[in-house]
């Protein structure tokens, strides 16, 4: 049973970061405002800066942070391991190999190229991780290792790059929000309540999943449809976020975590897990649009990174304590 | 109840090429309490995964209520036969009543997930292993013994007519793998057919109505206790030479070694 305060309490957060990033920049603008900007009724600048320029961003880190919670928390339940994120294995890097392909060999497909990446790279763990079954532990480490070696290949593909090619790439790379679009957000929108109805109906029976497979299937859980569909749902809604918003650290790895144990839930938490995502990316995000001294801004992917190094620390400990 | 609800007729089966059960014919009884003993490895675990249909035969078939169970869909399967396997995995952070309420799986659909039935369930349960007062615990703060008493609570809720239980006493100290055994001979005087592998060959002589007695995926013996046990089948069955004698209250086949 999930306690429905933190629950209440992180959908609260939501709103209120979002008006708070919408307000906040270089052109501050009040409430007031800001709520006639939302309602339609602005012109000029002011509508330029909410609805143009900050409006996608804000929507982006929402929703990529939503779809982020979700594939981490549905790639953690079908491998039983907290390390077994998309991010760490592998999905990111394989994202980052394709978007780079792209650059350099094409016509600059960066969207394509990253969704292509980041499926070939789910195809090529899943294939290599099998062996007659699905082992979570398994799966996690060949995912570090193909992600060890995506990452090679990424830094050998930048080197060979010519230089203004591989300034964007690595600009890319890091994960940024710099410069959303109305036109990005649209397909964002559009896709992720699907899959999240998806999720929704896959919920009951991959929760059950965590039991082991002896009993889930003594139970009735039909493990092989359920647990494919799972990865399938898992792969692409890493895929949407990283395509629109460059390969983001760290979200999919906490979110799941953070959000079962603020709300108190068992296994797999998916709406707990979504909100939190959203709520870390956006959190993220308004740290990285205000920049620090001397960097006006930087990617939302930096920021992400250095919590997830401190958030990894404290995983490490508390299971050390165990 | 005289009626057999599982049957297993000539079963051949095993892992990747490599036959663990040769051509194994069973009976279970309906309203029993059957006992599968063997030494390790002999296939035990292998069997009551097949009877559980988690295993396909390679030859022969089981047969739920005279119909084999390839043709029953999971969930009816479900709502008739349990199955608590040797090593199952606890959701992380989750509490006793949660997982106690994942066995009304099969009971519940996504259109109707949980009801006051499903809540009565988990509740009787609990009250039956004793295991009410851990209710609000999470499993990871539990006592080995503890956490196995919640396992078979959830089977129970499950509330299904067959009941397996691979090694359901690991972890219990004496006074609750006997509280466990009375546990289980009840529940078969309610009418419902019990099977579980035991180590503990002088429990399983006592409190079981039916022994299956395998060694290296053959079955050895089959029957009442009283009827089957005899010096000649343990060491045949485990290598262990012994003698038998009456229990002294109530008479059942007791085992002692030699040396
Ligand atoms: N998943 C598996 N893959 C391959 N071989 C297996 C698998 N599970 C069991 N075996 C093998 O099948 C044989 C029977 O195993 P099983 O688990 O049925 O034994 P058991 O009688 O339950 O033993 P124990 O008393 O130790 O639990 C063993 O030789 C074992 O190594
Ligand atoms: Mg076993």
């Amino acid at each position: 049973m999930s306690r429905p305060l933190p629950l209440l309490a992180l959908s609260l957060a939501l709103p209120v970061v979002a008006l708070l990033a919408l307000a906040q920049g270089d052109y501050p603008v009040s409430l007031p405002e800001l709520l006639g900007a939302l309602a339609g009724r602005s012109e000029g600048p002011v509508h330029l800066v909410v609805i143009d320029w900050r409006l996608p961003r804000v929507g982006l880190a929402l929703t990529a942070g939503a779809a982020l919670g979700l594939a981490g928390a549905l790639f953690q339940s079908i491998t039983r391991n907290p390390l077994g994120s998309p991010d760490v294995i592998g999905l990111n890097a394989g994202a980052y190999t394709g978007a780079l392909l792209a650059l350099i060999l094409g016509g600059g497909q960066v969207l394509s190229g990253a969704l292509l990446g980041g499926l070939v790279t789910a195809l090529a763990v899943y294939l290599l991780a099998w062996r007659g079954g699905l082992h979570g532990t398994r799966l996690v480490l060949v995912g570090i290792g193909v992600s060890a070696m995506a990452t090679a290949a990424n830094t050998w593909l930048l080197m060979t790059a010519r230089l203004e090619v591989a300034m964007g790439a690595a600009t890319w790379g890091a994960g940024s929000l710099n410069g959303a679009t109305l036109a990005q957000l649209g397909p964002m929108a559009l896709a992720l309540p699907v899959l999240a109805l998806g999720v929704t109906l896959l919920a009951r029976p991959l929760r059950q999943l965590e039991l082991g497979d002896d009993l889930s299937r003594a139970q009735g859980v039909p493990v092989a449809l359920v647990r494919l569909c799972g990865l399938g749902l898992g792969v692409v809604l890493t895929a949407l976020a990283t395509a629109t918003a460059g390969p983001i650290a760290f979200v999919a790895l906490a979110a799941p975590q953070i959000g079962r144990r603020l709300t108190g839930a068992s296994g797999a938490a998916f709406l707990p897990a979504a909100l939190t995502g959203a709520l870390l990316l956006a959190l993220a995000d308004l740290v990285a649009a205000q920049g620090l001294p001397g960097a006006r801004q930087i990617p939302v992917g930096v920021v992400t990174l250095v919590l997830g190094g401190v958030y990894l620390l404290a995983l490490l400990r508390l299971e050390a304590r165990k | 109840m005289t009626d057999t609800p599982l049957i297993a007729e000539g079963l051949v089966l095993g892992y990747d090429g490599k036959t663990v059960l040769h051509d194994l014919s069973l009976r279970l009884p309906g309203g029993q309490f059957t006992a599968i003993v063997g030494p390790n490895a002999c296939g035990k675990s292998t069997l009551l995964r097949a009877l559980a249909r988690l295993l396909t035969p390679h030859r022969g078939r089981v047969l739920l209520h005279g119909q084999p169970l390839e043709r029953i869909a999971p969930r009816q399967m479900a709502r008739q036969v349990a199955l608590l396997p040797q090593n199952p995995i606890a959701p992380d952070g989750i509490t006793v009543r949660d997982l106690v309420a994942r066995g009304r799986y099969p009971h519940q659909t996504l259109l109707r997930p949980a009801s006051a039935g499903d809540a009565t369930a988990v509740e009787q349960a609990m009250a039956r292993l004793q295991i009410t007062d851990l209710a609000t615990r999470r499993m990871a703060d539990l006592s080995g013994g503890q956490r196995q008493r919640v396992w078979i609570a959830m089977v129970l809720a499950q509330d299904t007519q067959v009941i397996l239980l691979d090694e359901p006493t690991t972890w219990l100290d004496i006074a609750h793998q006997v509280e466990l055994m009375t546990l289980l001979a009840q529940l078969a005087r309610e009418g419902r057919t019990i099977v579980a592998v035991l180590h503990e060959l002088n429990h399983a002589f006592r409190y079981a109505d039916h022994l299956v007695a395998l060694r290296d995926g053959r079955l050895m013996a089959e029957g009442a206790p009283s009827q089957t046990v005899t010096p000649a089948l343990i060491e045949a069955v485990f290598d262990l030479p012994c003698v038998i004698t009456p229990d002294p209250l109530t008479g059942a086949p007791m085992v002692v070694p030699h040396a």
